[in-house]
């Protein structure tokens, strides 16, 4: 396990390394579906719950369990599958070197997260899943792209900036017991930073999974750059903020009130999700859409097991982000099929339909397995209502995603992706999804095919059904909101008074280097600074 | 945490070892210019060779006894004599001067060549003997304990850097090398007469000598005020940096790496000495919040400014700026009470960010250089094509950005890290919200470069070829701030050898 883990951390790291050398960089170029596959080694560990851990000399810690195996397997074999499909996209374009650079650095950075051990390595391998994205997005150098990536780059830089406030309030309620993970969080409870630890924790890794209000960026971000990207940025990489939740989230002490707002914002985003996507005539921007509501409902079930204390709850949450790591991304590998010119063929339409659905909990797919697996801990009542509220709306969205996609016209992009990437993606999201059940629930598989359980999972995807073709037969015009909505709004109001911001700050500056102002400070200070002094010491 | 009290101290062994360091450049200088230019590369670097060795062998030396080195010269204690010292601190600025000016020296090593048949350029010499002459004054500030003999130094780094800021000639240099200079000597005359005010108070000028018996009368008061104030000038720190950015972004590139990463250092060292040293019981870390509100300002200034260039190596000047103010909360987060972990951390986390930034801000420098060479300008917006025409100039700025972002693994994350621990740990969070937005700020700036660095070459761009020794030395200066990463977070005990626990 333990070389496993270092390999999937360096491997990538050493491909984009030897970028530097012209002639490897077309090798390398091809092998990208290759650079994932050290995470291979640990797929077992999903299934046998198993525990490793190895600490490095310098304080460096690497560890395996079960919600980190998990997220790991799906993301692993994503990144496979995006690999390929990305070199053969790349294969005779010019810049494919560059792409390259960022797609290795964001790989590593995507897996090694869900093993790090300690704070400093998760600061690392985070900022690393995160940053390198924007060379991604703003591949093709359009002017929507570049402001895409410039969102996603000042959502990563300031989720940073948040993490690191956390992780350092946790190093000094942690003084002297080092800096793990496993120690630092036992210090939290009795912290008397705890409310601000958990206030940072969950707005940094909420604007990574894009908690409403904090969405904005990421309609922007998954609207631009290339499909290959998107789909590993979509499925794999924004699972480090819930693996972010998950181990910087308190696990043996109930916080009733912290888990119950967690669980409100989550389902909050989860429906706010379903519903907004459906302004989107995009078939990306929805997808985005359906992302904040699946991640949204992730955080909400976090959020349940906080409030109950309920250290299982991680792994529940992991199991049903392995769907969305790999039908999510391999939904945007079917939009980056869709450009080859030819219309989709129906069994691929139909099967999209399928797999879509599984998100909103389509009896018999792996995502209805993971509602299942997480039913215990999302709990009944209102809560399990709201719960089979953003069940109804997944499907409203999906199913408005479906009439884009059927209605989409193919375009005359020579940009390729074979449909055998995106089949292969959902295939294995299914097949991971059933062979997991039982490791991770402890209950044989067999239960989703009880009547009862398929009803009570088949009557919200009706009910969303029946809610979208009322709306179809409406025709009614829908209303149309730019991707990222009321969040956008506010980030493109940033985005035109930091300008002024800035032009104040440069203007302070300037007047600063004036001779007299410099000199005359230079006066005021020295008085300040004799006088504080004067005034301690009387006398 | 004042210097241990020393009444009469001997010269340990290998104290003489100072006394070279200090000379050896000095009689190197008044080689090469007796010689004349023809030999002038080969005497410098075997000068700065022997100043390698020589830091080395010091570093060592005071690891291994855990004491400071001591040399008294002529045998005469002070107040009458002189007595040169190398605590912990020292010895870790005199490795780290000696290998950025070898660096530097190697970098310029075929700019300033005297090629043979042509008449002798007087630039080259002045250079060489500039680099000499710096070497000789940090040595001197690194290990002078009395106030005068740090003045020496200060005044020798200031005139040894000021050739170098105005080598280039031309208007705008020169003009720059001439607010420097009077901004220098402003600093120099308000810390002049700090001094002689401290002299007329306790008959002395050792630094020893002062802490034991330093009372905060209103001569001392007003002599910390003049002092304090002259270095900050010295320092560049916000709002007296007005001369740093044309200065530093003017000189040849091996002369604003120098300056950057060792020069500004010179004057903080000694405004550590003071404030830990020769003032330690007038520090009250309260009453020094405005030198923290100042370091806040120029972090925060600082990096807005840096975004908003047009030119590289302003840019890269104007990071210096935003980066010396996180080395100005030092004196408000060590706290007085000796051992505690806290004032540790503080201090550790001040040094490293000295160090890493010294060599994460030489290799970027050296890497704008090499840009301004590779495309003749250094305009920001047209830096497309480099990625492909010389990733290893990329890979130095990338890395040294890393480490000014304060991502890790590197230098700036360590130093970033434990100056946030301290912050936090006494309730500081003002600070600590100030050296976070400079790194999310760092990290716009950083990244704005690369990723134009990284885009398609402008069509019918000539790209110039540079060599590959250059590009490795600029890589590796920056590797040293990355691998400064891996040391593991907590105090580091070299860091206090010499002063109380």
């Amino acid at each position: 396990m333990i070389p496993g883990m270092l390999a999937m951390i360096v491997l990538p790291l050493a491909m984009a390394l030897l970028l530097l050398w012209a002639p490897l960089r077309p090798w390398i170029v091809r092998a990208l579906g290759l650079a994932p596959v050290p995470g291979l080694l640990l797929l077992p560990a999903a299934w046998d719950g198993g525990y490793s851990s190895v600490t490095l000399q310098g304080g460096w810690s690497y560890v395996l369990d079960q919600p980190g195996a998990l997220l790991l397997a799906a993301s692993t074999l994503l990144w496979i599958i995006g690999g390929f499909a990305a070199s053969r996209w790349l294969a005779g374009r010019r810049d494919q070197a560059r792409f390259a650079l960022w797609w290795l650095l964001t790989l590593s950075g995507s897996l090694g997260v869900f093993v790090a051990g300690d704070v400093v390595s998760f600061y690392a391998l985070y900022a690393l899943a995160s940053i390198p994205a924007y060379g991604l997005i703003v591949f093709a150098g359009g002017e929507d792209d570049l402001r895409a990536g410039r969102m996603t780059l000042a959502a990563a830089l300031i989720g940073e900036g948040l993490i690191l406030a956390a992780f350092v309030l946790l190093a000094v309620s942690a003084m002297g017991q080092g800096l793990a993970i496993a120690a630092v969080m036992n210090a939290l409870p009795q912290s008397p930073y705890a409310t601000i630890i958990l206030i940072l924790v969950v707005a940094g890794f909420g604007l990574k999974i894009g908690l409403v209000p904090l969405h904005g960026w990421m309609p922007l971000s998954y609207s631009a750059g290339p499909l290959a990207a998107t789909a590993v940025l979509s499925g794999a990489t924004s699972k480090a903020g819930i693996i972010g939740l998950i181990r910087f989230l308190p696990h043996d002490t109930a916080m009733p009130l912290a888990g119950g707002l967690i669980l409100t914002a989550g389902l909050f985003s989860a429906l706010y999700g379903a519903v907004l996507g459906l302004t989107q005539n995009n078939p990306r921007s929805v997808l985005a859409y359906s992302s904040v509501s699946q991640l949204g409902q992730m955080a909400a079930v976090l959020g349940a097991g906080l409030a109950a204390g309920m250290p299982g709850a991680d792994s529940v949450v992991a199991y049903y982000a392995v769907y969305h790591v790999l039908t999510k991304g391999g939904l945007f590998l079917l939009l980056g099929a869709q450009a080859e010119g030819r219309v989709t063929p129906t069994w691929q339409l139909v099967l999209a339909g399928v797999m879509a659905l599984g998100f909103a909990g389509l009896p018999l797919t792996g995502g209805a397995l993971g509602k299942l697996a997480f039913k215990d801990v999302a709990g009944g009542g209102a809560t399990g209502l709201l719960f089979a509220l953003a069940a109804v709306g997944s499907t409203v969205l999906m199913l408005h995603f479906l009439t884009l996609v059927r209605r989409a016209t193919p375009s005359a992009d020579r940009a390729s992706i074979s449909a055998a990437a995106w089949v292969g993606a959902v295939t294995a999201a299914t097949v991971l999804q059933w062979s997991l059940f039982s490791a991770v629930t402890g209950v044989s598989a067999a239960y989703a095919l009880k009547p009862g359980v398929i009803f009570e999972l088949l009557l919200p995807v009706v009910v969303g059904a029946l809610i979208a073709w009322a709306l179809a037969a409406t025709d009614r015009k829908r209303p149309q909101l730019p991707p990222g909505d009321i969040s956008a709004h506010a980030a493109g109001f940033i985005e035109r008074a930091s300008p002024r911001l800035a032009g104040l700050a440069t203007r302070l500056e300037t007047e600063m280097r004036r001779w007299p102002v410099s000199s005359l400070a230079l006066v005021v200070t020295l008085i300040v600074l004799v006088a504080m002094q004067a005034l301690r010491v009387p006398g | 945490m004042p210097l241990e009290a020393l009444p009469v101290t001997d010269s340990t062994a290998g104290g003489a070892l100072l006394v070279l360091a200090i000379v050896m450049p000095a009689v190197a200088l008044v080689a090469l210019l007796g010689l004349g230019g023809r030999g002038a590369r080969t005497i410098v670097a075997a000068a700065l060779l022997v100043q390698l060795l020589v830091a080395a062998r010091v570093a060592l030396l005071v690891a291994g006894t855990q004491a400071p080195l001591v040399y008294v010269v002529g045998g005469f204690h002070p107040p009458l004599g002189i007595t040169l010292r190398a605590d912990g601190i020292s010895a870790l600025m005199m490795v780290v001067s000696a290998v950025i000016l070898a660096a530097a020296a190697a970098f310029a090593w075929k700019d300033f060549a005297q090629p043979r048949g042509k008449p002798e350029a007087r630039l080259s010499l002045i250079f060489w003997s500039a680099l000499l002459a710096m070497t000789s004054a940090l040595n001197l500030l690194f290990t002078s304990t009395d106030l005068f003999n740090l003045y020496v130094g200060l005044e020798l780094l200031t005139f040894a850097a000021i050739p170098v800021v105005a080598i280039k000639g031309g208007a705008e240099t020169v003009r720059a090398a001439l607010r420097y200079l009077l901004f220098a000597v402003f600093g120099s005359m308000l810390y002049l007469l700090g001094i002689v005010l401290i002299y007329g108070a306790y008959g002395t000028l050792a630094t020893a000598e002062i802490a034991a018996h330093v009372t905060p009368n209103a001569a001392t008061l007003a002599a910390a005020g003049f002092v304090t104030v002259g270095l900050l000038a010295k320092t560049a720190l916000f709002p007296f940096h007005l001369w740093l950015p044309p200065a530093h972004a003017g000189a040849p590139a091996a002369g604003s790496a120098v300056l950057s990463a060792l020069v500004v250092k010179g004057s903080l060292f000694l405004l550590m000495r003071l404030w830990f040293d020769t003032f330690p019981t007038l520090r009250a870390p309260d009453d020094m919040q405005l030198l923290a509100l100042l370091g806040a300002l120029a972090v925060i200034i600082g990096s807005i400014t840096a975004l908003r260039q047009q030119r590289l190596k302003l840019l890269v000047a104007y990071s210096t700026v935003a980066q010396i103010g996180y080395m100005f909360f030092v004196f408000t987060l060590v706290p007085t009470d000796a051992g505690d972990v806290i004032a540790g951390t503080a201090w550790t986390g001040a040094w490293l960010q000295v160090v890493a930034h010294a060599f994460a801000k030489a290799g970027m420098f050296l890497a704008a250089g090499l840009v301004a060479e590779i495309l003749g300008h250094d305009r920001i917006r047209e830096l497309g094509g480099l990625s492909a025409k010389a990733p290893l100039v990329v890979l130095a700025f990338a890395i040294s950005g890393l480490s000014l972002m304060g991502l890790p693994p590197s230098g700036g994350f360590s130093a970033k890290f434990m100056l946030l621990v301290a912050a936090l740990a006494e309730g500081h969070w003002l600070w600590a919200i100030v050296i976070i937005a400079g790194g999310v700020l760092a990290g716009a700036y950083v990244f704005g470069v690369l990723s134009r660095m990284m885009a398609a070459p402008a069509a019918g761009v000539e790209l110039a070829t540079v060599g590959r020794g250059r590009q490795l030395i600029a890589l590796g200066l920056a590797l040293v701030a990355l691998l400064m990463g891996l040391l593991p977070l907590s105090p580091i005990a070299f860091l206090t050898i010499g002063r109380l626990p």
